[in-house]
């Protein structure tokens, strides 16, 4: 890596870093309580933007599925799987902090409406994804039949996007916001984005080093070459 | 536990995950990056 590209990747994951612990600033210290919900509604600021970035992270291992089928190229199944992972990550996230927010606002930790349950699906199609990937050896193979998991898979996210807008429940369809409320939202999304972004770059670029380890090779670890001093002959 | 200490979990929870696992990205790479070093050495000491 050249020392530009460190310095920029240096400088990408600081402002990265400082806008995140920004907005958290800003959303308890300026952003107003919403009358209705009360304090637990902050929550909201960070359920929405990384609800957003897991359907994006999705959308980058649709896409990429889609490259490979079309070019069978390595770089487009590194690229799904490493927005896979994030994926999952992300999709953790946005059901453990609705369940916290959920517990508060309706007393109970899980309920299994349309929404609630589309997203769980969604969490176990790219689990399974992640978890099917190695037990296949071949490369190609591998790429392959992630590449057509990954382009079903995706059909769930407009699923989870619309069952809340055709199948209304208990999940909130949209709340009233305040102005500062919308300049927060807005900051939280930029500094999630960018650390999402962030994410699938770092573990692209990792699962790119492993693949060149593991090139050629098809082995889990490098073979060790014995070195012979010229005295052991003897 | 009223609604700031849910609110307060829900942050503390994503912010250690999130953190956490870019933490482990970049672990993971500065310990390929030695790895790869320590592998260079002896090659280049042999050539």
């Amino acid at each position: 890596m050249t020392k530009l590209k460190k310095t920029l990747m240096t400088g990408y994951w600081l402002v990265t870093l400082a806008l995140f612990a920004f907005a958290i600033a800003v959303v308890f210290a300026w952003t107003p309580i919403e009358a209705t919900m009360g304090p637990v509604q902050k929550i909201f600021y960070l359920h929405l933007p990384i609800a957003i970035n897991t359907f994006l992270a999705c959308l980058v291992t649709f896409i990429a599925s889609v490259g490979y089928l079309w070019q069978r190229r390595q770089f487009w199944d590194d690229l799904a799987v490493s927005s896979a992972k994030v994926a999952v990550l992300l999709c953790s996230i946005v059901l453990l902090t609705g369940m916290i927010w959920g517990h508060s606002a309706w007393g109970r930790w899980w309920t299994w409406s349309p929404r609630l349950t589309f997203s769980l699906v969604l969490w176990l199609l790219y689990v399974a994804y992640l978890v099917i990937r190695p037990s296949i050896e071949s490369r190609e193979r591998r790429a392959l039949v992630s590449a057509v998991y990954g382009i079903v898979a995706f059909l769930d996210v407009p699923l989870v996007y619309l069952s809340v807008k055709l199948m209304p429940d208990i999940h909130p369809t949209s709340i009233q916001l305040a102005p500062e409320m919308k300049l927060t939202l807005l900051l939280c999304f930029v500094s999630v984005t960018l650390l999402t972004v962030g994410l699938i770059a770092a573990r692209y670029r990792l699962h790119r080093i492993e693949s060149a380890v593991g090139a050629g090779l098809d082995l889990p670890t490098p073979t060790k070459v014995p070195i012979t001093q010229p005295g052991d002959a003897a | 536990m009223n609604g700031t200490d849910y609110a307060v979990a829900a942050y503390l929870i994503t912010a250690l995950l999130l953190w956490g696992y870019a933490g482990s990205l970049w672990y993971s790479g500065l310990r390929m990056r030695n790895t790869d070093a320590n592998d260079a050495g002896p090659r280049s000491d042999m050539s």
